[in-house]
C-alpha cells in the first residue's frame, strides 16, 4: 500500500523554473531547484533538455545556478552561478567552451539581459552609494569574506530617516539600492548605467541602442512606487517616461519591435475598486501611455492573477512574451480556477488562449517559431516541463509512489445569487467509502489572488493526514473578472461565500460537519479568524502569519499609512485614526472566540510584525486560559515563510499546523468549556 | 583651568569595578575591573601592604573563599578555581550552558551555583562541553531553531525567548568532579545562599505559582546533598525584582533574613510595594516583619539610578555579632546603610548618614565590611567601613585615576515644592565642564526611567559628556520616584500628569536659581520610562527645542502583549474599551502635536519595551510631520538598555550629542565633543 504525503516531503521536491528555448528549438533549458540536505537552505542546477535526443543533462559547474538566457545567436548560454561567491554572470560557449564568469559584483547579479546583437550584457544588482565611490561595487568577496561582511554589517546601528524604512523580504532598508549595469562579453569591468535612484529589470530595445527599466524616484509614502524609465546603454540621456500611472513593475519592460514604445504591466485604478495587472504601451516619443487591452472585452482580465498556495520555488520568470514577429504579446493569465498562456493582438486588440486548462502553468518562453515552452503542475502532480502540450521531463517521478489524493471541484452559487463560487475538495489521502472525515478549510492570502488547479503540498499534507481540504476563490478573488471583486466583495461578501462553500461540501455526504478546521495566512488569516468568532462552525483553528490588531500593526507592519493619499489634512488627529484601527480589528472579538488556536508566525515578518501574534495570544491566553493556544515562532522568517522560507522550518511550519488539526480534531476532540452548547447547525451560518 | 573636557572617548578609558570581596584574617581585597571594551581582569589588594597584582586576565565575579586562600570566579561561562598561594587556575565545571553565581559553602568545601538546564535533560549531559566548534554552532542554531510558546513569561529581557531552559540550582565540590543539581522542573531558582552548617541550600523561586505573576517567589530550602525540595514560605513574596533580597541565615541556623513585598500593595496599582525585613525560622514556623513602621528609611532595599560606584552581589549582610541585618535603603537621594535588630523589640538606626550612595556590603568581619561608595564627586571605589559606626577605614581601591585630568563638572541640588502641595521635588543641576562666567548655557533636562528608580547624591559619567560638550544637565527625581516616601512614589502620579508638571516645574526653578542657563534652549532626553515622558512632552509641551527618547513607550497597548512584562485587561469587559483607553494614555495618539526635532534611540533586542514602540512612533511622526528632523537609531544587539560594547556606546553618545548640538546650541557653544 503507498503511503501518505506527509509535511517531511517537502525536503524531497524538485521546482522546477526558468524555462529557456535556444534559438534553434533544439535545447531547452531550465532550472532545478530543491532543498539542501542540511535543510538550512534551497540549491539549484540548471539542466539542459536535448530535443532530439530527449534527454536532459545538468549543466557542470561548481556552485548553485540559475537563469539561463541563450545569446542571440544560440552559441552561448549565460546564467547566474554563485561559484565564486555571491550569484554572478557567468557564460558558457555551448561548444565545448568553458565557464567564464562575466561580472564581479560585490554584492552579485539579480537578473540580466542580453544585447540583441549579443556582445552585452544589462544586469541588476545591489549596490551602496559608498561603494560606487570609492569602485568597491566592482569587486567581488569570496563567500568567506561576504559572510563576515555581513556579520559585521549586521553589528552596525542602522540610522532611519525615511518613512519606507522596512520592506517584509528586505529587512529594514540599509542605505542600499538596486541599480542597473552593462558588462560586455568581451570582458573588462561593467559600467552602472543607472544607480542614484533604485532602478531594476533592465531590458533592450530592438535595435540595441537603449535600456529601459523601473526606478523609484519617489520619496515618503510613494517611495515604494516605480516609474519607467529609458536612457542610452551608457546611462546618458535618462528619461522617466511615466508619472500618473501605477506602475507595476513585475515583469521586466518590453521594447515593440519597431522601439516606438515600451511595453509595461500597470495597475488601472478602477471607480468601484477591483485589481487587474494590465499592460500598457508608453510611446517613446512622450506621447500618452495606452491600454493594451480593450476595457470594454466581456473578459477583460488583464494578465497574471496571482495564482498562489502551488509549489513552487525559484526565480519568477517574465509574465509576458512578444513574439518573435511583434504581432502578439504573449501572456500568463489565471483564469476560472486554470492558470494559461494567453496572447493579446497587438493590432485588433483581441485575446486568445493559447495553453488552458484544468492546470496551473507556472513559467514559460516562447521559441523563435512562436511555440510555447512552459513548466505545468496540476493538483496531483508537481509542475514539470511541457512542450507542444507533451510533458518532457519527471523530475517528480517519487510522487507516484505515494497515495496522492484526489481533487474534485465544487461550484456554488453565492446566497445573493450574483455569482457562482468555483472551490475544490481534497479528499483524504485514503478515503472509505461511508466514513466521515474531518476537514480543513483552507483559505489563502491576497484577498487580490487566485487558487488554481494546481499540487499544493499544505494540502496535500492535510490530506494525507485524513482530512478533507476545502478551498475556493470567494468573492475578492482574481480570475473571475472584475466585478467579482468590486464594491469590497472581499471584505463584505468572501466570508458569506467561504460558509456556502463549506455548507455545499458538507453536503456532499463525508464531511464530519462538528469536525472542521480552518485556516489561512495573512488575508486568509484575516478572514479564518473572523470566521471562527462569527461563525461557530469551526472546532480548531490555525492562523498563519495573522493580522489581528490594526492600531499596533500601524508603523510595526511595512505597509499602510495615515499619508498613504497625501498629506494628513490640517485637523488630523493621530488618536481618532488609531482608535479607527483598533475598532476594525479582529481582536476586538477575542471573547468570542472558542475553540483551540495555533498561531505560526516569523520573527522577522515586516509585512505583519511578531507582534500581531503576541496581541492575539496574549489576549487569548489571559480572557480564555481554558482554551489550549499555541504559538510557534520561526527566527529570520518573513511573511513568505511557507514559500522561500528554510527547508527545515517549511516542514516545521507545515508539521505543526497538520498536528494540530490532527490533536484537536481527531485525537483530543475539543469539546469546549461548560455548557457552552453548540449552536444548531441552521443558525451557524451554514 | 588647564584641564580638558570631558568626551565620549573616555569611555574607552573607563574602568567598571564590580565583585569586590574582603578577607579580614588575609587582609586581602579581591575585584573584578573591567577597563572601556578589554578584558575584565580580576585583581587583588593587599590591604596590610597597599600592593596591587592582577590574578586572572578574562574572568569575572571574583569569590573569596572562607579561608581567603581561594578563589572561585567566572571564565568563559564556567567556574575556575584559583588557588591564591600557588598561583593554580583549575576548571570546576563543564556546564554546557554555563555557570552563573558561585557561592562558597561555609566550610570552603563547595560552590553552589546557577546553570540553566534544558528540561529533562540528563545530568551528564547538561555537564559535558559540546566539541569545540559545536558548541558555538549550536549557540548559533538555537537562535535560529523555531520557539514553542505555549504560555505566559516566554521571554525576557537581556535573555531572549525562553528557550526550553530553566535556571536550576547545582554544587560541586571545590575538589571538582561531577556537579550535584539540586532543583527540577519548568521554573526558575535564584538568590540561593547556604546555611552555616553547610548542610542546606535555600533558594526563593516562583515553582509553585502562576507563570503569569511573575514576581510571586517563594523561599525553599534544599538539601546540599539532594534532596526534597522543601516550601518555607507561601503566604509571602520574596523579593527579586526590581532590586534583589539574597535571603540570609542568622549565624546559629535557626532563622533566615529575607526581604519580602509588603502584602497589603502587591496589586501595584498605586505603588511598587516596599520591601521588608522578616525574620523566618529555618522550618517556616515562624514568620515576623522586623520593620517597623516609623524607622529612618522606608524599607530595607534602594534603586538609586546613577551611582558611579562599584558593583558588589549584596545590599545586606548580617552583622558580625550576628545581632544585626545591615542593609542599603535609599532616603531623599541619599544610599546609606542601616540596620535592623534581628530579636527582640524591631528596631532600625543609620549607620552612615551622609548624601552619597552606598551601593553594597560585603560580608563584615572582625567589625568591618567592605562597602561600594559612589559620590557625586567621581566615579566611586570600594572602602572598608566599621561596621557598627559607618565610619570609612580605608580606601581599597584606587581605579580611573584618568579622570583627575578632567574638568568634571559637581551638581548642586535643590528642593521645590509641588504645585499641588502634596509633595517636595528633589533635583540637581550640573552646569556645564569650564563654565564661563556671565555666559549661557542651552540645557537637557535628564529624566531617570522606571518610574520607580530615584536619582542619587551619585555620578553618571554620560551627564559629565554632555557637561563636556557644553551642556547643563538637570535632573531629579519627579512623582513616582523612591527613596522619598510613599506619598512621592506613587505610581498612578509618574504616569498621569504629576510627574510631568514636576519635570516642566523643575525646569523653570532650575532657571530660575541658576542664571547661566538659558531657557529658550532647552531639549530633554529619557530612556524606559523616561523615554515615555520624553514621548509626553514632545507631544504635550512647546518647552523643549530637541527631544532624545531611549528604549521608550509610545504605545501602551503594544506594552500589553510584547513587553516581557505583559499587562492586563482583566478590568476591562470589553476588550476594545481597553484598546481605547490604552491610546488615549499613548504618546503616539498625540503625534499631530509634536514640537520640536526627535531623535529615537532605541535596541532591536529589546524585550522590556520592545522595538516596535520605536518603530510605531518614528512611523507616526514621519507620517504626519514630514517637515520637522526625526531621526530613528536602532542598535543590533542591544536590549533594555544603552549599548553595552564600547564602539557602540560611543556611537549612541555620539548620536546624542550631535542631535542636541545641531537643535540647541549656538555657534561658538562648544567644540566637537564626539568620540
Amino acid at each position: 500500500m503507498h503511503k501518505a504525503f506527509t509535511p517531511g516531503k517537502i525536503a524531497s521536491i524538485e521546482y522546477l523554473s526558468e524555462p529557456a528555448a535556444a534559438p534553434d528549438g533544439m535545447t531547452f533549458a531550465y532550472v532545478l531547484s530543491r532543498a539542501e540536505k542540511s535543510l538550512e537552505a534551497f540549491a539549484s542546477d540548471i539542466f539542459l533538455y536535448d530535443v532530439r535526443k530527449r534527454e536532459h543533462t545538468k549543466l557542470d559547474g561548481d556552485g548553485s545556478h540559475k537563469s539561463p538566457a541563450w545569446s542571440p545567436d544560440g552559441r552561448h548560454l549565460a546564467y547566474l552561478s554563485d561559484a565564486s561567491g555571491r550569484y554572478q554572470v557567468w557564460v558558457k560557449a555551448l561548444q565545448g567552451g568553458a565557464h567564464r564568469q562575466l561580472t564581479a559584483m560585490r554584492h552579485g547579479v539579480e537578473c540580466f539581459a542580453w544585447s540583441p546583437d549579443g556582445t552585452a550584457i544589462a544586469f541588476q544588482s545591489k549596490v551602496y552609494p559608498a561603494e560606487i565611490r570609492d569602485n568597491s561595487v566592482y569587486t567581488e568577496l569570496s563567500a568567506e569574506e561576504y559572510a563576515a561582511w555581513r556579520a559585521q554589517k549586521a553589528q552596525e546601528p542602522i540610522e532611519i530617516t525615511e518613512l519606507m524604512y522596512k520592506y517584509d523580504g528586505e529587512g529594514i532598508l540599509d542605505g542600499s539600492r538596486q541599480a542597473i549595469g552593462v558588462a560586455l562579453v568581451s570582458g573588462g569591468r561593467p559600467k552602472l548605467a543607472s544607480a542614484d535612484i533604485p532602478s531594476f529589470r533592465p531590458a533592450w530595445s530592438t535595435d540595441g541602442s537603449k535600456l529601459a527599466f523601473y526606478g523609484r524616484p519617489h520619496t515618503g509614502v510613494k517611495a515604494r512606487s516605480c516609474e519607467l524609465y529609458i536612457c542610452n546603454v551608457d546611462g546618458g540621456r535618462r528619461k522617466q517616461l511615466t508619472g500618473d500611472l501605477m506602475v507595476g513593475g513585475e515583469t521586466p519592460p518590453c521594447f515593440t519591435k519597431d522601439d516606438s514604445a515600451v511595453i509595461i504591466d500597470v495597475y488601472p485604478e478602477f471607480p468601484e475598486g477591483g485589481t487587474i495587472q494590465s499592460l500598457y504601451g508608453v510611446p517613446m516619443d512622450g506621447g500618452k501611455p495606452y491600454e493594451l487591452f480593450d476595457r470594454d472585452a466581456k473578459d477583460y482580465m488583464g494578465i497574471n492573477g496571482l495564482p498562489v498556495s502551488r509549489s513552487f520555488f525559484g526565480q519568477a520568470g517574465p509574465l509576458c512574451a512578444l513574439s518573435p514577429d511583434g504581432r502578439w504579446m504573449y501572456y500568463l493569465l489565471a483564469r476560472r480556477g486554470g492558470v494559461g498562456v494567453n496572447r493579446l493582438n497587438l493590432g485588433s486588440r483581441e485575446t486568445e488562449p493559447v495553453v488552458y486548462g484544468d492546470f496551473s502553468v507556472q513559467a514559460f518562453c516562447l521559441t523563435k517559431a512562436g511555440d510555447v515552452l512552459y513548466t505545468k503542475g496540476t493538483p496531483a502532480s508537481i509542475a514539470e516541463l511541457y512542450f507542444r502540450g507533451k510533458r518532457l521531463t519527471q523530475h517528480n517521478a517519487w510522487l507516484k509512489k505515494l497515495q496522492i489524493a484526489p481533487v474534485r471541484e465544487l461550484s456554488v452559487p453565492t446566497r445573493d445569487g450574483e455569482a457562482v463560487i468555483q472551490g475544490w475538495i481534497l479528499s483524504p489521502a485514503f478515503r472509505e467509502d461511508g466514513v466521515k472525515y474531518p476537514a480543513v478549510l483552507e483559505i489563502r492570502g491576497g484577498p487580490e489572488a487566485t487558487s488554481a488547479a494546481d499540487f499544493w503540498h499544505e494540502y496535500q499534507a492535510l490530506a494525507g493526514a485524513g482530512f478533507a481540504v476545502l478551498y475556493c476563490n470567494p468573492r475578492g478573488s482574481t480570475g473571475y473578472g472584475l466585478k467579482f471583486m468590486q464594491n469590497n466583495a472581499a471584505w463584505d461578501k468572501a466570508a458569506d461565500d467561504l460558509m456556502d462553500f463549506v455548507s455545499a461540501a458538507v453536503k456532499l455526504g463525508f464531511i464530519d460537519e462538528k469536525r472542521i478546521g480552518v485556516t489561512g495566512g495573512s488575508y486568509g488569516g484575516y478572514m479564518a479568524n473572523k470566521l471562527v468568532y462569527s461563525t461557530g462552525a469551526f472546532a480548531a483553528a490555525v492562523l498563519q502569519r495573522t493580522l489581528c490588531n490594526l492600531c499596533t500593526s500601524y508603523g510595526t507592519g511595512d505597509i499602510g499609512f495615515a499619508s498613504a493619499k497625501g498629506p494628513v489634512p490640517a485637523d488630523f488627529k493621530m488618536f481618532a485614526y488609531l482608535t479607527d484601527r483598533a475598532m476594525r480589528s479582529l481582536i476586538c472579538h477575542i471573547d468570542e472566540i472558542k475553540v483551540p488556536v495555533l498561531l505560526l508566525h516569523g520573527y522577522a515578518d515586516y509585512r505583519c510584525s511578531f507582534e500581531q501574534a503576541e496581541q492575539f495570544f496574549i489576549a487569548l491566553k489571559e480572557r480564555r486560559p481554558e482554551l489550549p493556544v499555541r504559538l510557534v515562532m520561526f527566527p529570520e522568517e518573513t511573511h513568505d515563510i511557507t514559500r522561500t522560507g528554510k527547508p527545515v522550518n517549511q516542514i516545521r511550519h507545515l508539521s505543526e499546523l497538520v498536528d494540530w488539526f490532527k490533536k484537536h480534531l481527531i485525537d483530543e476532540p475539543w469539546e469546549g468549556v461548560g455548557g457552552d452548547e453548540q449552536a444548531p447547525v441552521e443558525d451557524r451560518g451554514l | 583651568m588647564n584641564k580638558r573636557r570631558s568626551k565620549t572617548a573616555d569611555y574607552r578609558k573607563l574602568e567598571a569595578l564590580s565583585g569586590g570581596g574582603y578577607n579580614a584574617a588575609k587582609q586581602r581585597f579581591v575585584y573584578c575591573c573591567a577597563r572601556g571594551g578589554m578584558p575584565p581582569e580580576i585583581r587583588m589588594a593587599d590591604t596590610a601592604a597597599g600592593k596591587e597584582t592582577v590574578l586572572v586576565q578574562g574572568g569575572t565575579n571574583p569569590r573569596l573563599s572562607p579561608d581567603g586562600d581561594r578563589l572561585c570566579y567566572l571564565s568563559a561561562g564556567q567556574i575556575w578555581l584559583y588557588d591564591i598561594p600557588s598561583k593554580n587556575t583549575r576548571r570546576l565545571t563543564t556546564m554546557r550552558f554555563g555557570a552563573a553565581d558561585p557561592i562558597w559553602s561555609p566550610t570552603g568545601a563547595q560552590i553552589c551555583f546557577l546553570s540553566a538546564c534544558a528540561d529533562g535533560a540528563d545530568a551528564d549531559w547538561l555537564q559535558t562541553l559540546p566539541e569545540r566548534g559545536t558548541a558555538e554552532r549550536e549557540a548559533e542554531m538555537r537562535g535560529k531553531r523555531p520557539v514553542v510558546i505555549g504560555d505566559f513569561g516566554y521571554k525576557f529581557d537581556g535573555l531572549g525567548f525562553q528557550q526550553p531552559e530553566h535556571t536550576h540550582l547545582w554544587v560541586v565540590g571545590a575538589g571538582g568532579g561531577k556537579a550535584l543539581r539540586l532543583t527540577d522542573g519548568e521554573f526558575n531558582h535564584l538568590h540561593h545562599n547556604w546555611s552555616p552548617d553547610g548542610e542546606t541550600v535555600i533558594f526563593i523561586s516562583g515553582r509553585c505559582r502562576d507563570k503569569k505573576i511573575p514576581l510571586a517567589n517563594d523561599l525553599f530550602a534544599v538539601p546540599a546533598s539532594g534532596g526534597d525540595i522543601c516550601r518555607i514560605t507561601s503566604e509571602g513574596w520574596l523579593a527579586s525584582y526590581p532590586t534583589p533580597f539574597r535571603p540570609l541565615f542568622t549565624p546559629d541556623g535557626k532563622y533566615i533574613v529575607a526581604g519580602m513585598f509588603d502584602a497589603d500593595e502587591r496589586n501595584f496599582e498605586e505603588h511598587m510595594p516596599f520591601v521588608y525585613l522578616h525574620r523566618i525560622a529555618a522550618d517556616g514556623s515562624e514568620d515576623v516583619k522586623i520593620f517597623p513602621s516609623g524607622t529612618p528609611c522606608h524599607e530595607c532595599v534602594q534603586f538609586p539610578y546613577n551611582t558611579g560606584a562599584p558593583r558588589t552581589y549584596d545590599a545586606a549582610q548580617i552583622s558580625s555579632d550576628g545581632a544585626y541585618c545591615l542593609f542599603c535603603a535609599g532616603v531623599n537621594g541619599a544610599g546609606n546603610v542601616y540596620r535592623a535588630s534581628l530579636y527582640g523589640e524591631p528596631k532600625i538606626e543609620p549607620v552612615t548618614d551622609r548624601n552619597w550612595v552606598v551601593t553594597g556590603i560585603d560580608r563584615p568581619q572582625n567589625g568591618m565590611a567592605a562597602v561600594s561608595v559612589g559620590s557625586t564627586d567621581r566615579l566611586g571605589d570600594y572602602w572598608l567601613m566599621n561596621e557598627a559606626t559607618g565610619e570609612l577605614l580605608k580606601r581599597l581601591t584606587f581605579r580611573n585615576r584618568w579622570q583627575d585630568g578632567v574638568a568634571l563638572s559637581k551638581p548642586e541640588d535643590l528642593w521645590f515644592d509641588c504645585l499641588d502641595g502634596d509633595s517636595r521635588v528633589h533635583g540637581w543641576v550640573l552646569p556645564p565642564q569650564n563654565m564661563e562666567e556671565g555666559k549661557r548655557y542651552p540645557a537637557v533636562l535628564y529624566i531617570h526611567g522606571g518610574p520607580h528608580p530615584f536619582y542619587a547624591y551619585g555620578f553618571d559619567y554620560e551627564h559629565q559628556v554632555l557637561a563636556g560638550a557644553g551642556f547643563a544637565v538637570l535632573y531629579c527625581n519627579p512623582r513616582g520616584s523612591s527613596s522619598y516616601g510613599r506619598r512621592h512614589e506613587n505610581l498612578k502620579k509618574a504616569f498621569e500628569g504629576d510627574a510631568y508638571v514636576d519635570l516642566l516645574q523643575f525646569v523653570d526653578e532650575a532657571c530660575r536659581r541658576f542664571s547661566f542657563i538659558d531657557r529658550d534652549r532647552i531639549g530633554a532626553i529619557g530612556g524606559s520610562y523616561g523615554g515615555f515622558m520624553v514621548n509626553h512632552m514632545a507631544v504635550h509641551s512647546r518647552r523643549f527645542k530637541a527631544f532624545v527618547t531611549q528604549r521608550s513607550i509610545a504605545n501602551q497597548q503594544i506594552s500589553y502583549a510584547s513587553s516581557d512584562m505583559q499587562g492586563s485587561s482583566e478590568k476591562y469587559k470589553h476588550f476594545e474599551e481597553f484598546m481605547v483607553r490604552n491610546l488615549e494614555k499613548s504618546a503616539v495618539s498625540y503625534a499631530e502635536n509634536l514640537s520640536a526635532p526627535i531623535l529615537i534611540l532605541h535596541g532591536l533586542d529589546d524585550l522590556r519595551c520592545p522595538v516596535e514602540h520605536a518603530h510605531q512612533l518614528f512611523t507616526a511622526f514621519r507620517d504626519v510631520h514630514p517637515e520637522i528632523p526625526v531621526k530613528m537609531i536602532l542598535y543590533p544587539g542591544c536590549a533594555h538598555d544603552q549599548p553595552r560594547g564600547i564602539p557602540h556606546r560611543i556611537h549612541y553618545y555620539d548620536a546624542i550629542l550631535r542631535w542636541f548640538g545641531e537643535h540647541l546650541a549656538e555657534e561658538g557653544d562648544a567644540d566637537d565633543h564626539t568620540g
